[in-house]
């Protein structure tokens, strides 16, 4: 098995002058595969060593970059037209992710791609909002009723909406974990905390402590870790930006407790400082691990998690991974779902899902090469 | 060394294992395949090009034979470093598959040249850019040409270079579909054109070797010079007519695969492209006609 | 008065009567008649008031028009401009 590349150059980037090209062919490899190539190149012109990095392997990362600053300012246009659709109807609009980040200006926007857009809003405004966007120009997803179901019921989305002349995605949350899920943050308490963009009036992103506990929430009880390391990454780019300040680290702990996010809080910490180096204060780290899993669950989800945060390539796959996959993917259901829900829910998934994709598809008319 | 350089059962075991790093243009893309076929397809249609050094390659691809739920037929799957960008196809169209994802691997990836959906050749030091929707014949002329004095430099893909407006060679195999696999056979004998593989999604489509010369020259860009939207009609005369270069502008907008990718850097890539370039829109029925009328063109 | 808004980076390239728009911030390509690109034309260089702006067109234009016919042609394009996000009326 080969060695973590990706994670390594972020954490050091002046490693890049100790790599031959060779090491450069893989590194592209892992870090397309996680979602990082241009988030590496970044950080390696940030420290000054974007000079090692040779030509065959430069024009793919800024490639990369290309694609990533275009998206942003795709985002940046996304907010805008949102924010002009539900203008009229008063409801304080709270980006999430990318988006946020972006329109905050935050390091984790750098070097990060984008497909859509996530809004929070209060759940009492969901049948106001759904019918502003549909005046606007966007429209639900074609999905059959069991989907519906799933998204509207059980999970914390209306189904994504479409625009139908951009074609971009909106996901509007009222909350940032199911309402089957076995943790209950508090929406109401986010939404009270979030703060206003300057220049983008309209439109809020969550507060700073509340921003971290939302991406560690939504990395640790999500079934799709496919962006995992990116995700984790991001997450790392927040605390170094936020932890400057010192009442961040206080009110981190507080908060978590509050929402009832300690868990989530904990494994963030805990990946993210071995992962990317990132500085966590010794307090910190030691009041969440008083709170922590006993040492069984603790060695588990490190063997889950070290792989599932490791770019997925075939390069760094070894015998755990299969499983480190599947356990990954059925952690993220279970918190999600309570069992009497999740058990006929995954059977759906597995075996009709395809079968009902596959009628849709006859109609809609699926992607076949040109 | 060239691919030519090995046997066929040396070609397919290294397709088998360890792969091989075939440079097409400013690309190196690393193939494994364990498919017979496949590996013979290439051997033929890429004779001439060349193996390089497995320390670097631009793109990773697979093309295999899946197992798959519910598919009682042989399939074939092309696989982009493990992500998958296509439905599967029938085994039998496996090569078709590759050179498919060939091209979907530079269109998607390649950013530091605008990508247009259009065919590119080359005469004198300048490149015309032919782009077609599909089954206006641009394939045949395209194949046409390349035996009557024009370089291959792309079937598929015009890349525009955005560091100087300058094309830039693939010298990859051409596309040939039902009755144009035996008209070029009539028209240019020597030509070299692979396996016909049948009932695809459009029909029957075998693959014309690009020209050994074309292979040779591979490195050589080209400067823009004209940009010819061809439509075979049956009965016209071969003629050009001058076409409204914002019009053009838009097709490219539309037709460029990574244009929306490349931003304000597209637009103006594609404006100096349209600056620099003849416009016209080409109706011919007769091939002949038509390699005529491109004489005269490159004698401008 | 009218005006391209500060932000906003648009390009323009024009072949005879045709002109051909790019809107950095939407990524939208715009295929633009005469009048159009002159209108945009008129405004890159800073916010004018439709007197002016009408002027400005005026001379731009390959054929005469009479000027009231102008006018409103002028604002038809402004209202076209402004539901593209392209310019804003300003104050």
């Amino acid at each position: 098995m080969h060695r973590d590349l990706v994670s390594l150059l972020l954490r050091d980037p002046v490693a890049a002058s100790t790599f031959g090209l060779s090491d450069w062919d893989l590194l592209v490899r892992q870090a397309r595969r996680a979602g990082l190539l241009a988030r590496l190149l970044t950080r390696l012109r940030q420290h000054g060593v974007a000079e090692h990095v040779p030509e065959q392997a430069l024009l793919h990362l800024e490639s990369a970059l290309t694609v990533a600053d275009r998206q942003a300012v795709a985002v940046a246009w996304e907010a805008r037209m949102l924010r002009d659709a539900l203008a009229d109807t008063g409801v304080p609009i709270v980006l999430l992710k990318g988006a946020a980040y972006v329109m905050a200006r935050l390091s984790a926007a750098q070097g990060r791609t984008f497909s859509d857009v996530d809004i929070l809003v209060p759940e009492a405004s969901l049948p106001e909002v759904e019918s502003a966007l549909m005046l606007a120009g966007w429209h639900g997803d074609r999905r059959n009723a069991y989907d519906q179901r799933y998204y509207r019921e059980w999970m914390h989305e209306i189904p994504p909406m479409q625009h139908w002349h951009r074609g971009t995605t909106v996901d509007v949350h009222h909350g940032i974990l199911p309402r089957t899920a076995r943790l209950k943050p508090n929406s109401e308490k986010l939404l009270a905390a979030a703060v206003d963009l300057p220049g983008s009036p309209g439109l809020k992103v969550l507060s700073p402590v509340d921003m971290v506990l939302h991406s560690a929430t939504h990395l640790f009880h999500n079934e799709e870790l496919s962006m995992g390391p990116r995700d984790l990454s991001d997450l790392d780019h927040l605390l170094r930006e936020f932890g400057e300040s010192a009442d961040f680290w206080q009110d981190l702990p507080d908060r978590a407790a509050d929402l009832d996010l300690t868990r989530p809080l904990y494994y963030a910490l805990r990946y993210a400082a071995r992962q990317y180096a990132t500085p966590v204060p010794p307090d910190t780290m030691a009041a969440l691990e008083a709170l922590s899993p006993a040492w069984p669950v603790r060695t588990i989800m490190d063997g889950i998690y070290r792989r599932m945060l490791a770019p997925h390539h075939e390069s760094l796959e070894d015998w755990g991974t299969p499983l480190a996959s599947l356990s990954a993917y059925v952690r993220g259901h279970w918190l999600r779902m309570p069992p009497h829900l999740l058990l006929p829910h995954l059977f759906y998934k597995a075996f009709l899902a395809e079968r009902a994709e596959a009628a849709q598809e006859k109609e809609i008319g699926a992607e076949r090469p040109r | 060394m060239k691919v030519a350089a090995l046997s066929n059962t040396q070609l397919a075991h290294r397709l088998r294992s360890e792969g091989i790093w075939l440079r097409t243009g400013p690309v190196v893309t690393h193939i494994q395949t364990p498919l017979p076929e496949v590996a013979e397809a290439i051997g033929q249609s890429y004779a001439h090009h060349e193996l390089t050094d497995p320390a670097w390659a631009d793109f990773h691809v697979r093309v295999y034979a899946p197992f798959l739920r519910g598919h009682w037929r042989a399939q074939s799957q092309f696989s982009f470093d493990g992500y998958i960008p296509f439905k599967p196809l029938p085994r039998a169209h496996a090569f078709a598959l590759l050179e498919w994802g060939l091209n979907w691997c530079v269109a998607n990836h390649l950013h530091n040249h605008l990508v247009i959906h259009a065919a590119a050749l080359e005469r004198g030091g300048r490149a015309v850019v032919l782009p077609a929707p599909p089954g206006s014949g641009k394939s045949t002329l395209c194949a046409a040409l390349i035996h009557r004095g024009w370089r291959l430099l792309s079937d598929e893909l015009s890349l525009v270079r955005l560091s100087d407006g300058r094309l830039s060679a693939l010298a990859r195999p051409v596309n040939l579909k039902n009755t144009s696999i035996g008209i070029i056979r009539n028209f240019a004998p020597e030509a070299v054109i692979g396996r016909e593989t049948h009932d695809t999604s459009k029909g029957t489509v075998a693959h014309l070797n690009p020209p050994p010369e074309s292979v040779i020259r591979q490195d050589e860009t080209a400067a823009p010079g004209w940009v010819v939207f061809p439509k075979w009609q049956a009965g016209a005369p071969a003629e050009l007519k001058a076409r409204s270069k914002a019009r053009t502008l838009l097709h490219f907008a539309d037709n460029a695969f990574n244009y929306s990718q490349l931003g304000s850097a597209g637009f103006r890539a594609a404006a100096a492209l349209i600056d620099a370039s003849g416009c016209y829109d080409f109706t011919y029925s007769n091939l002949d006609e038509a390699i005529a009328v491109f004489e005269q063109l490159a004698a401008t | 008065m009218w005006r391209i808004p500060q932000a906003n980076e648009i390009l323009l390239r024009r072949w005879d009567d045709e002109w051909v728009v790019y809107h950095v911030d939407s990524g939208s390509t715009y295929l633009l008649n005469a009048l159009g690109g002159c209108v945009l034309q008129a405004l890159r260089n800073g916010q004018v008031g439709i007197e002016d702006l009408s002027g400005q067109v005026a001379s731009c234009l390959p054929a005469d028009e009479p000027a009231d016919r102008l006018q409103e042609s002028i604002q038809e394009s402004l209202r076209q401009f402004m539901r593209l996000h392209l310019v804003e009326a300003c104050a």
